[in-house]
């Protein structure tokens, strides 16, 4: 599949800010982010150092976007495959260096090259179509809150799990995988929701807070996905939002 | 050589210096400049206090990277202090400035500064050996980083070798001079910038993590 070299250019023209500019430019070379990073910690290979993701953004920009598929396979493998963006790196870098938000943008030339991997474009498809990114319905999230719920009675009598309601101090979120493949999470937020006695509700649209778009680096998933939590936090005039892991 | 000395140490010094002086200035307002037009989140969580503090953490060890690397660390401040106090306070350069603006201050004695000189070569050298024996920086390093520490190295060589009078003196104050105006006029246009934008981008990291609450590290 040819690249799309006109999306990728328009991409890496929005992506270059004041941050990416100065910390591409500043980066020592020096390697004290490996100390920090889960990657290199576990297997110390070379192209595990933080600093190693820099390089095939450095290299779209050095062709100023015309990138070919080579380079961005290269860049899917490291700067999808080796990072998850937790920031630690940052936290161990001199210049405070923030490698995840220079990673989003490499995804993001990623993105516009049409290079957004299977699993995370899966999921944003799901998302699509039903609001969270599992794909499930509705009706079978309601039914597994009601199902926790009743579980959770057994042992508090007085457990609720409010849902929709306007003006609550907390709207609590989740990650879809705790509704659809381990519903006992569910129950043991809502057993600490409950025994902490926290004025919290759930929400029937824009439950699901993980956002894939923000990981994918695709900037209007992204602000979809948000824009989905925000809007029933809005409805529902709530004080602040839990978000999910 | 005599021309080209009193060139370097002339009218080339005062171009150098102000490239450098309006270089570094420069660099500051275009990153608020691009920040306005493409990253305005940076200059609206930008907080002073959160600013200051990452700074000081990592002006003085006190970091987690001062634990996890304690070596680096260590020959990176005998690096960097030895360098700041030979440029600034040296008794030539002293000298030199008095001769040409009058002004004048406290001087390093002559036998500190040639320590100074031979600690900041042995640092260098310790960052020279780390990219070529440890495998992760070696994978990192790029030409442009042998090229920025040998422009940051060749003043400190030759200035030491002239004031041992080692070699052909004429000709090595002369390159000296050379040298040091080469790195002054580097220092706006390579990571060199990271003597100025280090503040910018841990005023920036410190302000985010202040937005989290996670401390300075
Ligand atoms: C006063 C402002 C400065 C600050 C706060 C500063 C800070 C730093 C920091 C935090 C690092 C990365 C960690 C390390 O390797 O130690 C570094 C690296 C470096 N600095 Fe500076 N620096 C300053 C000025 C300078 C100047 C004036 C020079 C010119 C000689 C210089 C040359 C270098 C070099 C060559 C490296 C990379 C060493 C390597 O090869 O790994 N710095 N600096
Ligand atoms: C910018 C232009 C510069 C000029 C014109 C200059 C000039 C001089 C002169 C005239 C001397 C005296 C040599 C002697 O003893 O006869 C000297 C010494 C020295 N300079 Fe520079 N210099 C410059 C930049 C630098 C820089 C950037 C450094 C790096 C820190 C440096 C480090 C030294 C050292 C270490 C000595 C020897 C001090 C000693 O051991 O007594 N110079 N310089
Ligand atoms: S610690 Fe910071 S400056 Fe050093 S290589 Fe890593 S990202 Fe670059
Ligand atoms: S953000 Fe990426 S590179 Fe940095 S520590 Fe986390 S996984 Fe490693």
């Amino acid at each position: 599949m040819p690249v799309d070299v006109a999306a990728v250019k328009e991409v890496l023209a929005a992506k270059q800010g004041a941050r990416l500019k100065m910390w591409l430019e500043i980066c020592a070379r020096c390697g004290l982010c490996a100390e920090g990073c889960h990657f290199y910690q576990s297997d110390p290979r070379p192209e595990y150092a933080p600093a190693y993701r820099l390089k095939p953004l450095m290299e779209v920009i050095r062709r100023g976007g015309e990138v070919d598929e080579e380079l961005i396979k290269r860049l899917c493998e490291v700067d999808y495959g080796t990072c998850t963006m937790c920031q630690r790196c940052t936290m161990y870098c001199p210049y405070g260096i923030g490698v995840n938000v220079l990673v989003r943008a490499a995804r993001s030339i990623a993105v516009a090259a049409g290079a957004t991997p299977l699993g995370l474009a899966r999921g944003q498809a799901n998302f699509e179509e039903s609001g969270n990114n599992l794909g499930m319905s509705g009706p079978d999230y309601l039914e597994t809150v009601e199902w926790q719920l009743e579980e959770l009675q057994a042992e508090l009598p007085d457990a609720k799990a409010p849902m929709d309601a306007a003006g609550a101090r907390t709207m609590v979120t989740f990650h879809p995988r705790d509704i659809k493949f381990y519903p006992q999470n569910l129950y043991s937020y809502l057993k600490i929701y409950n025994a902490c006695g926290e004025d919290f509700t759930l929400t029937s649209e824009g439950w699901d807070s993980t956002n894939l778009g923000l990981f994918s680096g695709n900037d209007a998933i992204a602000a979809k996905m948000s824009g989905a939590v925000v809007a029933a936090a809005e409805r529902l005039g709530v004080r602040r939002v839990l978000t999910a892991e | 050589m005599d021309a080209l000395y009193t060139l370097a140490t002339g009218p080339l010094l005062m171009f150098s210096f102000a490239v450098f002086a309006l270089g570094a200035a420069a660099r500051v307002a275009l990153f608020v400049r691009l920040a306005r037009r493409k990253d305005l989140p940076v200059l609206q969580g930008f907080q002073p206090h959160w600013a200051a503090r990452s700074i000081l953490h990592w002006l003085i060890p006190a970091n987690v990277t001062a634990k996890a690397s304690p070596f680096v660390t260590g020959f990176g401040f005998l690096f960097h202090i030895s360098f700041l106090a030979c440029a600034v306070f040296c008794q030539a350069h002293v000298v030199l400035i008095d001769a040409a603006w009058s002004l004048s201050w406290w001087t390093l004695p002559d036998q500190a500064a040639d320590l100074l000189a031979q600690a900041f070569l042995a640092a260098a050298a310790f960052f020279a050996a780390r990219r070529l024996l440890i495998p992760v920086v070696r994978t990192l390093t790029t030409p442009a980083d042998w090229l920025v520490l040998a422009i940051a190295v060749a003043p400190m060589l030759t200035g030491l070798l002239a004031a041992r009078q080692i070699g052909d003196y004429n000709l090595m104050i002369t390159l000296h001079a050379l040298a040091g105006n080469l790195l002054l006029l580097a220092i706006p246009f390579t990571k060199l910038s990271h003597m100025i934008l280090f503040f910018v981008s841990r005023a920036v990291t410190g302000s985010d993590f202040g937005k989290r609450q996670v401390g300075a590290w």
